[in-house]
């Protein structure tokens, strides 16, 4: 290797050595790489240069013999816009013979060529990415705007249900349309609770337990006569899945209106709620002072156990009547921690 | 059960002014069936309803020649949330006491109500014995 090639060598990126009729005398290894070829001495640049015109080079020749100071010149090294390069020719000394040594630096970005592209098409998946976010944002903020449409719908159209029925009851001499109105509205706010309850909180899968009965309670107790008094004994610690909120709303509406319609007493009428976790199983119990009653012999007539039944069927739940000073109603079901099928069978103890 | 509204009311005792008339009070509603059962809560209460207004406009203009003692107000008038608004403009320019009825129930809408200062909220769906309820309590609150 003689020193100029060695010279050559030393450079980062392709370099070539051409004589004063554009022939290649010497060509760095990086240059024999890009021209692919390891026998290109005494042959024309262009030969290897194929879209440029020759005339293009020699005139490249030409204007570098006159100066031993750098010239920048492009060069067409392929068919795309982006393989124009830039190229700087340079006569080198001694002046005899004639010698122009050709730089190719953009060449020398071409190493970096993969990971170029590679970054570029991580630009723009972030791009994209950005985009997508800013369209999911609207689309979420359309969705909570939406949301709570439908939730003020909702309770606005159970608020214009019960408005009708009590408009029809107005006219009524009758009092068991008028039970059946109460009755009828009693359910239809048990439901507006839970929706309610769902919507405050923003949890759709699962509620508080313990908020929702003293919720529901509340609801119940402003809406009954002032005589019945309650008890509450809620457990903390307990939630109830989307799925069985609703059911269990209506079981204790029914529960409680099912006590203040038949049970009566002589010291006021009395009902105990209570609530909570027994055994890993969500324990419901509705309890009054009164006389008590036979769930098979009530239900036959009474839609509002006959409801509490299909509901505790729903439930994958057992319902249990007992009557010993007062009727006890319980209903168990399994607590979301172990529910894995929530159609199961369901057992009436009577 | 006599407990819930549609049983027929034996007797309503007046909520008087201290003129020892009734209570007058402007609904704010623009849903016919709504105002219906806002007017028989208002009416269980022992008030007189002498007005129901549907919009904004309506609301001001029925309360600057009606001087109301109360007026209550849905929060959602004609598809926007424009009874705040109403609700400003009563406490400022004719300081009438307002009450807001509402389906909606966030901080931030409570927040921007609680800026005219109601005697209370009351949350859709209700009874009107329920609503009757809350009159009276916020009336009380008053004396």
């Amino acid at each position: 290797m003689t020193s100029i090639e060695s010279v050559l060598e030393l450079c980062p990126e392709p370099c070539i050595v051409l004589d004063g009729e554009a022939k290649i005398v010497h060509a760095n290894s990086k240059a024999r790489c890009y021209l692919e070829t390891d026998d290109c001495a005494g042959r024309k640049l262009v030969e290897f240069l194929h879209d440029n015109e020759p005339d293009v080079i020699e005139d490249i020749v030409a204007k570098a013999s006159g100066s031993t100071m750098p010239r920048p010149a492009k060069l067409k090294l392929g068919p795309d816009i982006s393989d124009h390069a830039v190229v700087i020719a340079q006569r080198l000394l001694p002046a005899e013979p004639l010698r122009i040594g050709v730089r190719f630096p953009d060449l020398r970005q071409g190493r970096f060529k993969a990971l170029t592209k590679k970054v570029d098409a991580l630009n723009a998946e972030v791009r994209e990415r950005h985009r997508l976010q800013h369209r999911l944002e609207i689309s979420l903020q359309q969705n909570i705007l939406l949301m709570r449409e439908l939730q003020h719908r909702v309770k606005n159209n159970i608020h214009v249900i019960i408005s009708l029925l009590e408009q029809q009851a107005r006219r009524s001499e009758d009092q068991v349309f008028h039970d059946l109105v109460d009755t009828a509205t009693r359910r239809l706010l048990a439901m507006s609770r839970i929706h309610e309850l769902m919507y405050r909180r923003g949890e759709m899968s699962q509620l508080d337990g313990h908020d929702l009965i003293l919720s529901l309670l509340d609801s119940l107790k402003s809406a009954t006569d002032s005589s019945v008094s309650f008890v509450e004994k809620i457990d903390v610690g307990w939630s109830l899945t989307n799925d069985q909120a609703g059911p269990v709303a209506l079981i204790i509406n029914e529960l409680i209106t099912n006590a203040i319609q038949h049970a009566t007493s002589d010291e006021g009428l009395q009902i105990i709620v209570e609530a909570g976790l027994e055994d890993s199983k969500i324990v419901l119990s509705v309890k009054d002072n009164g006389p008590g009653f036979q769930l098979e012999e009530r239900s036959s007539e009474s839609l509002g156990l006959t409801m509490v039944k299909g509901l505790c069927a729903q439930l994958a739940a057992s319902f249990n009547v007992e009557s010993v000073n007062g009727a006890q109603c319980s209903v168990r079901f399994k607590h979301i921690a172990e529910l894995e099928c929530p159609n199961g069978e369901s057992e009436y103890i009577a | 059960m006599e407990s819930l509204s549609t049983s027929p009311e034996k007797s309503r005792p007046p909520v008087v002014s201290a003129s020892g008339d009734k209570l007058k009070v402007i609904v704010v509603e623009d849903d016919f069936l709504v105002s219906l059962s806002v007017s028989e809560a208002i009416e269980l209460a022992g008030m007189e309803v002498v007005a129901t207004a549907a919009t904004a406009g309506q609301a001001v203009a029925l309360c600057e020649t009606e001087r109301p003692d109360l007026v209550t107000i849905d929060l959602n008038l004609c598809g926007d949330l424009v009874g705040i608004e109403v609700a400003e403009v009563l406490r400022e320019q004719l300081d009438v006491p307002i009450i807001f009825v509402t389906a909606f129930n966030s901080p931030e809408i409570r927040e921007a109500g609680d800026k005219s200062s109601p005697l209370c909220w009351i949350e859709k769906p209700f009874t009107p014995r329920v609503m009757a309820q809350h009159l009276k309590a916020a009336i009380s609150s008053l004396h």
